[in-house]
């Protein structure tokens, strides 16, 4: 309840306990919400109690960080293929009565831009989690 | 692999493998890593008893 009322409001002034932050960070850290969480363990600091539950919780954004990441590049890969053998192959005359290549090229692409810009934002957010640690 | 170190498990093992990518993904994060450890000798000490 008080988590409820209070918790929102005052969250950015960074006066709340440790514990609060940190539920809320593993909170974002269940719906993959890597930046909140991010934001929210940059706003623990100034509250920092618990210095080992907070490196624990930082070190577990960064390790769910590492598998978004990776599961990013195993789709780049497999869309470079894709769009690879799409080129290759895109004019040989029994596929013109398949799906349009043309469409389907874009489509590829489209995705890989998405997919890049998704692991480039991961990666942003890694090395941030690795400033607020050093500092 | 010092993640590996003290774990009786076999090279075909599940475990090893998911041990290797957690080695992979833990270098640099010492707590989380040892917590894995912990989590892993569990699992295979559940599985050979």
């Amino acid at each position: 309840m008080l988590r409820r009322v209070l918790g929102k409001p005052l969250e950015d002034t960074g006066a709340l306990p440790t514990r609060y932050y940190l539920h809320e960070v593993l909170r974002s850290l269940d719906h993959d919400n890597i930046g909140e969480a991010v934001q929210l363990l940059r706003m623990s600091k100034g509250a920092l109690v618990d210095k080992s539950r907070w490196e624990m919780v930082r070190q577990q954004v960064i390790f769910r960080c590492r598998v978004l990441k990776d599961g990013h590049s195993k789709r780049i890969h497999l869309i470079e293929k894709r769009i690879a053998e799409l080129k290759k192959h895109g004019k040989v005359p029994w596929q013109w009565f398949q799906k349009k290549p043309v469409e389907k090229l874009a489509q590829y692409e489209e995705t890989l831009t998405l997919e890049k810009s998704a692991r480039a934002i991961l990666e942003k957010h890694e090395i941030e989690l690795k400033d607020i640690g050093k500092n | 692999m010092k993640l590996l170190k003290g774990v009786d498990i076999q090279p075909d093992d599940d475990y090893q493998r998911i041990l290797r990518r957690i080695d992979e993904l833990t270098v640099d994060l010492p707590e989380l890593r040892e917590s894995f450890l912990k989590l892993m000798e569990a699992g295979v000490r559940a599985k050979t008893a």
